[in-house]
């Protein structure tokens, strides 16, 4: 069996507010355990901050730009994998205002 | 030039005019959908099955409340005092292969989850449509059935509804409500035990809008005297067979649902 990305979520060149749920909904993955593997890149230099919701409670994880003391370099392409559990849901927040240049998420039911 | 077959020579496969066997007879079709697990009942031709496998569901979850529909895996659980042999095992995990579709239903009176698959590539005659199942709950609804659609409303209907609390099974009746049918009780299992998947399958008549047979873990009960729900219709129909939890008792209600298999031609 090999892996099968599944598009889940899609942005080009959008304006995003400071510590506001960037997606309009969260993302219920369609499978348990499986990756979220997300691409990103924005225009200012900020932290983004996985949202992370089981049973009505949210945590925030900051998906760390590496070397850079958490925030992410303007202009600069993230990846980053999130491992998704049962019953949880998905949404990002940036700790700025800032053009969202690209977000892609894809939902990966394996490792690959 | 398509034959069909509405005999019992399970293993037999289509011939043409010329008397040759076809390419995609059930030899092969059994290799390809790995039918001797899959195929709980072997009668009828299959039209659609599946294994939820694929990573892209083919079936629309439809949920009132705060339910879910995903697919899972097994995963292995311990038990907390650390004596591996008292409660260790894998829970749940799938029929076959390595996935299950979860479905889990809110605990409000009128909540519900359910998933359905619509097809329009059918003949009017007897139709099958089978699910496995596995839960652990000892309440709770499921119901499976057949809504033929004309783009207008919802005309026909034919399901079947199960008590898991009483194993007590009924059917949709052509005045519109429930009538019980048969008690069947569910597999009761050793604690921390994994429960087995069982296999529920309904067959109805489009063309006589009748109730044929449902199979239930192993036991057939004949309905052919029954009605289904339907009303005046029109237009080019499409098929729905869905699948719903209900809870009981104010409690969520989790079911495991694998090889899901749609046939016609049913004798």
């Amino acid at each position: 069996m090999t892996a099968e990305p599944i598009k889940r979520i899609s942005i080009f060149n959008t304006s995003v507010t400071a510590n506001t749920d960037i997606f309009s909904s969260d993302i219920i993955p369609l499978t348990v355990p499986s990756y979220l593997r997300i691409y990103v890149t924005f225009d200012t230099a900020g932290v983004l901050t996985l949202k992370r919701t089981n049973s009505g409670t949210t945590i925030s994880e900051n998906l760390v730009g590496e070397g850079t003391g958490g925030s992410l370099v303007e202009n600069v392409p993230y990846i980053f994998d999130i491992i998704t559990d049962d019953e949880e849901t998905y949404n990002l927040q940036y700790s700025v205002n800032a053009t969202l240049l690209k977000l892609i998420v894809l939902e990966i039911d394996r490792g690959i | 030039m398509v034959k069909y077959f509405t005999s019992r020579a399970f293993i037999t496969d289509p011939k043409d005019v010329w008397n040759k066997e076809t390419t995609i007879g059930l030899t092969e079709h059994a290799a390809r959908v790995h039918a001797p697990p899959l195929v709980y009942d072997r009668r009828g031709n299959v039209i659609y099955w599946d294994d939820y496998e694929s990573p892209n569901i083919k079936f629309y979850p439809e949920i009132k409340g705060s339910g879910i529909v995903q697919r899972v895996t097994g995963y292995i659980y311990s038990s907390p005092d650390g004596n591996s042999q008292n409660n260790v095992g894998i829970d749940w995990g799938s029929k076959f292969g390595n996935y299950s579709l979860m479905m889990k239903c809110s605990s409000g009176q009128y909540d519900y989850t359910s998933i359905y698959y619509v097809i329009t590539d059918f003949h009017i005659g007897k139709l099958g449509a089978q699910f496995s199942f596995a839960t652990r709950e000892d309440g709770g609804y499921i119901t499976l059935g057949f809504v033929y659609y004309d783009g207008d409303g919802e005309k026909w209907m034919g399901s079947v509804d199960y008590y898991l609390d009483t194993g007590m099974l009924k059917y949709l009746g052509e005045d519109s409500f429930y009538h019980n049918i048969a008690t069947i009780p569910y597999f009761t299992g050793y604690s921390g035990e994994k429960i087995p998947y069982g296999t529920i399958k309904l067959v109805v008549d489009l063309s006589t809008k009748k109730y044929v047979r449902a199979l239930f873990f192993g036991r057939e009960i004949d309905l052919s005297t029954y009605d289904m729900y339907h009303s005046p219709f029109s237009g080019i129909p499409s098929l729905f067979i869905r699948f719903w939890i209900r809870p009981t008792d104010s409690v969520s209600r989790t079911v495991y649902v694998d090889n899901f298999v749609l046939t016609e031609n049913e004798p």
